[in-house]
């Protein structure tokens, strides 16, 4: 299974902050100068991201927030506690969109996995166990096969949060702009419940990898994104790194109500 | 002599004499009288719209009434706490559940969601204690949902249901049709009932109007076009839930554009906007505007030709051209010739000098003596200057007038060829927002208004050109269900499980059948109750709706207001709604009482609490079968009102009736309104209404006794005094009266003194026709964009949202909702095998620079044989075909063999008349540009640039790639 780190080239270099006087050598330079945080032109996979990461405030740049949390993810992917928790002195509102913005960019490494396993034949209806789901993003409400769905899906996604619309500026979020969170979050959800239902190596392959659904799940425990009980994916299966003791999700609501495989009549 | 003793005026005349009654006699006897002069007067209150309660009471129809029940169970069956005890998380879990639900592809699903979701918005009244409990829950409930997104869902689950309607509708799908769209039916009013209490709640919200707009597309724009598309054929519209449709429209209209209220303070921003004086003190504006102080100019300016008027502020006057001389033309032809305008004085002095000797002391009786002109006393009589300063004094430039003014500015100058017809031009002008077109005042009014104005005028703007290509639609649409609602009731009118009908198009006029169905006082069944509720409470929402929109889109721009009123005008709406008033006697109407209490919403809600608890049993359907089957235990209360009880008092105070029908009264004010507005200032509407007799209708409305009701039919009335005889005014002075008193006059009023009717008779109809003109060329200048390749134009409206997704070029083949298509696009064989080397070949290997057919000269050799060996047909990608022959082609006159420059350069104009374009460039190389004739209207370019070959065949299509198409398997 390829390597598949997110390698965020293509923001970096339009993030990392621009030095006045360039200096031909990068960070290994004795001067004081403040580190380029740059992948320079040419550099090789292994050797991207040399740079040591270093605390939120010290970052200079207009796009802070996201090097700070890419860095984090890089440096220390399991904690998540760590990488969920909001840093000091920020938003809980533009921590959480740097958050939604960072998993629809690593989604797509997980969408192309599943491209070579989920076609039209294999899955015709987006489904993720019992569930069923017609496509939102186009103009009318379409009946897209699996793979289609989470393509639009995950565009949708991404074109809503980079909408200047919604969200037009990344230091603060407007009030309106909120409630897609959840609905975003409960979107980008489906995809790992498809995988994980359907395509249950891809997943597991990436998930050891990347551990991104666990981060997602503690994002969302811990900003209140998605309800407990729309969270299909048994909460035990899950990666064997992960040992803390969480409350296990599903079994809370069903006190209260009954999930969907009961109801069907 | 005689004691005349008249009721209406209550004055008994002090001196009595010895044969007549004395004073106490007198008094006995008119207090027997029935009390006509102070009747009760109606309490009613002019508002946006009713109480909370009241609304959603109304929303609910009878039938359907135990679709609560139905809720209620099903909402318990999954949820088995009470809703009341659980916290705003444990609740706010369980709606994001229901509202991820709402997603699902299988209909059962998503129906029974939608129940579970419909007694939470309800107000779960299954555990609140009374009605005012009730009521809180509801808006408690409806808070949460809104939260947690409720909306975002409810729309999506919205525009599915309507899509799958549009699908079962259409007349190729035939097997079980009629289930499908009943159920498509239910599930879009489940809809509709959800949004209803969720807008209901949020009325006055203003961030909650912000919302609805934000929507794509927005919620009133989506609404709208819902209501356009009821008008075609295709669409089966039986036991679609109409009503539920129009009220939620009225309210979405209130909250996301604004009540009266909200216009009242916009005026004023538009008027800043504009650089107009802003209105204080509305109730003592006494005015007169530019075209009465233009009347003034003249007729004054005949009489007195010294007279220079002040000029006008903001709207310049053209000057008055006089024709001081005309009266005395056959008395010296001299002066015919002279008709300056501005040198009045100077022409005084010669043209009396040329009078013959006896003509000069002869007083001309037309015309006053001309005063000898000098310096020192003053050329015109005082008073006549004080009118003049009277004039300005009370100048009152209203927006309408003045936005017309510059409209019309716009249109001489385009009729003299001033404006450049360039579509990039008015491309950049229309994109830039409302507020930055107009803004013609200074610094002072950009601090003023405020960004939270200006966004609602975008609104109205955004809403008016999305709407404009369907607004024919809408209009007759509305107007036709306004129709059902006073056409008669037994023959046509069917109750399906909905409760909702539309009444189906042969409406038979039988006057007076409904306003006797009124006059019942007992044993109307439930059902016809429950009709009759239904059609006043449709009536009053598409009153609603249309005052609503024509107030907000004159407040935008009169041009708009003026397009709206005359499609309504075309589709008979003055004629419909005077049929309306005809039909109903208001003063019956507003009486009515169609209510069966134990089933309005919150009491039957109520009554199922209290069977629960008292009997112990769940509830059932018996509560509204007992009605329907039992009409004799109806507890309705229809009453006519009848003069009863009238204490006279002796300190003169008025008594406020307030037992009256909130709805009826609404409707009626609403369609007076209306009516002002359509005709006001309009000779030939007013002219209209002259002749369908309307006076007799409106002196039926003059009998209830409400002073806001009495103002406008007085108003319609009074526009219609000088038309309407001499006879007819002899006989009504009483109403005269009333006008005068009750209607703010204006400073020239003429109404009355119907001078001059014939001259404006004569020109009402091309004022009418002006007007079209000018509404035509505003909508054509500000909305269409002209498509100059095919010559005709279009609505553009694809500047909403560049945010979309999937974005335009990548629109997906598949347009239609391919649940219930089963094929695809057929694609062929060989393409499919080999589309990567295709896309490189046709493609990426061009390059934009060097298109590959570019000269004339490839194609033939100098000899003027074909270069190419080619088929000829064009069956071949990239080959041409040969010209056809005929007589207009350019071609074929041209001797190729012997080519002189003389031929060259009338090819080239052959060429260019037949719809072909050349272009230079600098090294004189001669490229075709456009390939296509004139009326080749099927291409499809992908690439505009690219150069295809100049005898392409028309049915060339260029097949546009979507960016990601899964494997597709055929």
């Amino acid at each position: 299974m390829a390597n598949v780190i997110p390698s965020n080239e293509a923001n970096n270099t339009f993030s990392s902050s621009e030095s006045s006087t360039s200096s031909p050598i990068a960070s290994t330079s004795a001067e004081h100068k403040p580190a380029l945080r740059r992948n320079r032109p040419g550099t090789k996979l292994e050797d991207t991201y040399q740079f040591p990461h270093i605390p939120l405030d010290q970052i200079d740049s207009a796009f802070a927030l996201q090097e700070y949390l890419q860095s984090l993810i890089r440096t220390d992917k399991e904690n998540l506690d760590a990488l969920v928790e909001l840093p000091p002195g920020q938003d809980k509102e533009t921590w959480q969109y740097e958050h939604l913005r960072q998993l629809c960019l690593e989604l797509n490494y997980l969408v192309v996995q599943l491209e070579a396993e989920c076609t039209r034949q294999t899955c015709p209806e987006m489904k993720a166990d019992e569930w069923q789901y017609l496509c939102a993003a186009h103009p009318a409400p379409m009946n897209c096969c699996a793979i289609d769905y989470i393509v639009h899906t995950l565009d949708g996604a991404t074109t809503l949060l980079n909408s200047h619309k919604y969200f037009p500026s990344r230091i603060s979020i407007p009030e309106t702009s909120l409630k897609h969170y959840q609905s975003i979050a409960r979107r980008l959800y489906r995809i790992f419940a498809h995988a994980w239902f359907h395509h249950r190596e891809i997943f597991e392959a990436f998930e050891n990898e990347n551990m991104l659904y666990v981060r997602f799940l503690k994002l969302s425990e811990r900003y209140e994104l998605i309800a407990k009980n729309l969270l299909i994916i048994p909460y035990n299966n899950i990666s064997d790194n992960e040992n803390d003791d969480q409350v296990i999700h599903n079994n809370d609501s069903s006190e209260i109500f009954t999930p969907p495989t009961d109801d069907s009549e | 002599m005689n004691v005349v003793v008249d009721p209406s005026k209550e004055q008994v005349n002090e001196e009595v004499p010895n044969d007549s009654l004395t004073l106490g006699q007198l008094k006995k006897i008119v207090k027997q009288f029935p009390n006509k002069q102070r009747p009760k007067e109606i309490g009613f209150v002019y508002t946006d719209n009713d109480s909370l309660s009241n609304e959603i009471d109304e929303f609910y129809s009878y039938v359907e009434i135990s679709q609560c029940c139905e809720n209620k169970k099903a909402f318990e069956d999954g949820f088995d706490e009470s809703w009341t005890t659980c916290t705003i998380s444990e609740r706010r879990t369980y709606i994001e559940y229901l509202l991820e639900t709402l997603e699902l592809k299988d209909p059962d699903k998503r129906f029974l969601t939608a129940k579970k979701l419909l007694y939470i918005a309800q107000g779960t009244f299954g555990e609140s204690t009374s009605s005012e409990h009730h009521l809180e829950l509801i808006i408690e409930n409806n808070k949460l949902l809104r939260k947690c997104g409720a909306l975002l869902s409810y729309f999506q689950a919205l525009k599915l249901a309507c899509c799958a309607h549009d699908h079962y509708s259409r007349p190729d799908i035939i097997s079980d049709r009629q289930a499908y769209i009943d159920d498509t039916n239910t599930e879009i009013g489940f809809y509709l009932t959800l949004l209803y209490m969720l807008v209901e709640v949020h009325r006055g919200d203003e961030s909650f109007g912000s919302e609805l707009v934000e929507l794509d597309p927005p919620m009133s724009v989506f609404l709208f076009e819902i209501i356009a598309s009821l008008r075609e054929k295709e669409k089966n519209v039986k036991g679609y839930p109409v009503k539920k449709l129009l009220l939620l429209l009225w309210k979405v209209i209130l909250v996301s554009l604004g009540g009266s209220n909200d216009i009242q303070k916009l005026k004023n921003v538009v008027r800043l906007i504009n650089g107009l004086a802003p209105i204080h003190n509305k109730e003592f504006l006494i005015k007169t505007t530019p075209i009465d102080y233009h009347t003034f100019q003249t007729e004054v300016t005949q009489k007195y030709p010294t007279y220079i008027p002040p000029p006008c502020p903001v709207i310049p006057m053209p000057l008055i051209t006089t024709n001081q001389f005309s009266s005395n033309s056959n008395v010296n032809s001299n002066d015919t010739s002279t008709q300056n305008s501005s040198s009045n004085n100077n022409n005084t002095n010669n043209n009396i000098s040329s009078k013959s000797r006896k003509q000069q002391f002869q007083t001309n009786q037309r015309q006053p003596f001309i005063f000898p002109f000098s310096k020192s006393t003053p050329t015109v009589p005082k008073s006549i200057q004080e009118a003049g300063d009277l004039y300005l004094k009370f100048m009152y430039t209203s927006l309408g007038t003045f936005q017309c003014w510059k409209e019309k500015e716009e249109m001489k100058k385009q009729q003299f060829g001033c404006i450049i017809n360039d579509e990039i031009f008015y491309s950049e002008i229309n994109k830039s927002n409302y507020g930055k077109e107009m803004s013609i005042g200074n610094n002072d009014t950009e601090a003023q208004v405020t960004k939270r104005d200006r966004d609602k005028l975008d609104r109205i703007e955004l809403l008016y050109r999305s709407i404009l290509p369907h607004l024919q639609n809408i209009v007759i649409v509305l107007l036709k269900l306004l129709l059902a609602t006073v056409s008669t009731n037994s023959n046509n009118v069917k109750v399906n499980d909905n409760g909702d009908n539309i009444a189906k198009e042969n409406v038979t006029n039988n006057a007076g059948s409904s306003s006797d169905s009124n006059a019942n006082s007992s044993g109307n069944s439930v059902e016809e109750i429950d009709v009759m509720r239904h059609r006043e409470i449709t009536s009053k929402a598409v009153s609603a709706i249309l005052l609503l929109i024509l107030k907000h889109l004159k407040l935008s721009h009169i041009l708009k207001f003026e397009y709206v009123s005359q499609l309504l005008v075309d589709s008979n709406c003055l004629l419909l709604i005077l049929k309306m008033f005809g039909l109903q006697d208001v003063s019956l109407t507003i009486k009515a009482k169609n209510e069966v209490d134990d089933l309005n919403f919150f009491r039957y809600c109520t009554n199922i609490n209290n069977d629960k608890h008292e009997s112990g049993k769940k509830c059932d359907n018996n509560l509204s079968n007992k009605y329907l089957n039992n009409p004799n235990d109806i507890k309705t209360k229809l009453q006519m009102e009848h003069v009863d009880e009238s204490n006279l008092n002796d300190n003169n105070d008025v008594i406020v009736d307030s037992d009256y029908c909130w709805r009826n009264f609404f409707s009626a004010i609403n369609f007076l309104r209306i009516l002002q507005k359509l005709t006001k200032k309009k000779t030939h509407r007013i002219l209209l209404l002259v002749q369908y007799k309307s006076s007799a209708i409106l002196k039926r409305i003059l009998k209830v006794s409400h002073p806001l009701l009495e103002l406008y039919a007085l108003k319609v009335l009074k526009n219609q005094i000088p038309f309407i005889g001499r006879k007819w005014r002899q006989s009504n002075m009483k109403i005269i009266t009333s006008i005068y008193l009750h209607c703010r006059p204006d400073l020239r009023d003429e109404w009355i003194v119907s001078s001059d009717t014939d001259a404006e008779i004569e020109d009402a109809l091309p004022q009418e026709q002006n007007l079209r003109a000018l509404i035509k060329f505003y909508n054509e200048r500000n909305y269409m964009t002209h498509d100059y390749q095919n010559g005709f134009l279009y609505h553009d409206n694809s500047r909403n949202s560049p945010d979309i997704f999937p974005p335009h070029h990548t629109k997906p083949l598949n347009h239609v909702n391919s649940a219930y298509i089963a094929d695809d696009i057929m694609l062929d064989e060989s393409f499919l095998s080999n589309w990567e080397q295709w896309l490189q070949d046709e493609v990426y290997s061009f390059s934009v620079t060097k298109p590959h057919l570019n000269t004339v000269d490839e194609y033939y050799n100098d000899d003027g044989s074909l270069a190419l060996s080619v088929a000829g047909d064009g069956s071949e990608w990239d080959t041409p075909i040969t010209p056809p022959i005929d007589e207009q082609d350019p071609f074929t006159s041209v001797e190729w063999d012997n080519l002189t420059s003389t031929d060259i350069e009338t090819f080239e104009r052959r060429f260019k008349t037949n719809g072909f374009k050349l272009s230079y460039d600098d090294d004189m190389e001669r490229k075709m540009e456009t390939v296509t004739l004139d009326d080749d209207k099927d291409t499809i370019y992908c690439w505009p640039d690219e150069v295809v070959g100049p005898f392409a065949s028309s049915e060339v299509k260029i097949w546009q790639p979507t960016p990601y198409q899964s494997d597709a398997e055929d």
